[in-house]
């Protein structure tokens, strides 16, 4: 799914999809599409403290590739979510970031709080969109 | 930390498009709106929108949801450009406050907010005009 497209022409404003993969219950990926904003986070929040009460995991993985919005809501999400699994010591980390929430990580300092791993590669790197 | 000095955004913009938000609900209507007024912006010759509509749309979130949260309704959004900028400026009814940028690490607050912004924008001021507040960003369309 092309998420940036998806932003620019839907007619409706469009919302946070959570999709949880529980194929390894001890690392458990939650992978977002769309906006992690204000209203986005609460979803989030309310699948990660789902997860973590039915599963127990040791690890939590944020999937973050298909989300080029993330503002300072969702970033409070992701830390208190952080603190949530801290709390039943559950590691979460953010894994590979669409490049703007990389950017948006990067300027907050908190890339190695949240054990951000992997992408954060510019779009134009990725082929497709320039000639 | 207070954004340093008050100050007026580029003289010479033009008028592109303004919104007007009562609460954060409408952030997500406003962003669609924002997307969809920057794309269809004709391109200077050596630009392209690139990545812009969504450094656009991160910091009109912020600004807006500051003024929401920490100015007095309404809010407005004025969307406006140069040549070869873009100049987000996001008004409220309060002049007496003044805009904070926190430092890093300060998260749940406006501070981290107006953080974002001045790191994703070319520029960042603020100025008082009669009884508004206006928090403005401007965005650098990057060559092609």
């Amino acid at each position: 799914v092309n998420t940036d497209r998806l932003l620019r022409i839907q007619d409706s404003p469009p919302r946070l999809l959570v999709d949880v993969d529980r194929s390894d219950l001890t690392r458990l990926r939650v992978v977002l599409a769309g906006e992690l904003d204000a209203l986005g986070a609460a979803e989030l929040s309310e699948v990660v403290v789902d997860v973590l009460r039915r599963h127990r995991p040791d690890h939590i993985e944020i999937n973050l590739r298909a989300v080029p919005f993330l503002d300072s809501a969702g970033i409070g999400t992701l830390l208190s979510c952080r603190c949530a699994a801290q709390l039943l010591d559950c590691v979460l980390t953010v894994t590979d970031p669409h490049p703007l929430a990389h950017r948006v990580l990067r300027i907050t300092g908190l890339l190695d709080h949240l054990g951000v791993t992997g992408a954060g590669v510019p779009r134009s790197h990725l082929g497709g969109l320039k000639p | 930390v207070s954004l340093e000095t008050a100050s007026r955004p580029p003289d010479a913009a033009d008028d592109v498009q303004q919104w007007v938000l009562d609460d954060v609900a409408g952030l997500r209507r406003l962003r669609a709106g924002l997307f969809e007024a920057l794309n269809g912006e004709p391109m200077p010759p050596d630009g392209q929108l690139d990545e812009v509509p969504e450094e656009v749309a991160i910091v009109a979130t912020e600004l807006a949801t500051n003024a929401i949260r920490h100015g007095r309704p309404p809010t407005r959004v004025y969307l406006r450009r140069t040549e070869h900028t873009f100049v987000l400026d996001v008004a409220d009814e309060d002049p007496d406050t003044t805009p904070e940028v926190a430092g890093p690490r300060a998260p749940g607050d406006g501070g981290m907010g107006m953080r974002i912004a001045t790191k994703l924008a070319e520029a960042v001021g603020w100025y008082v005009d009669g009884t508004s507040k206006h928090v403005w960003a401007e965005f650098r369309i990057p060559p092609a």
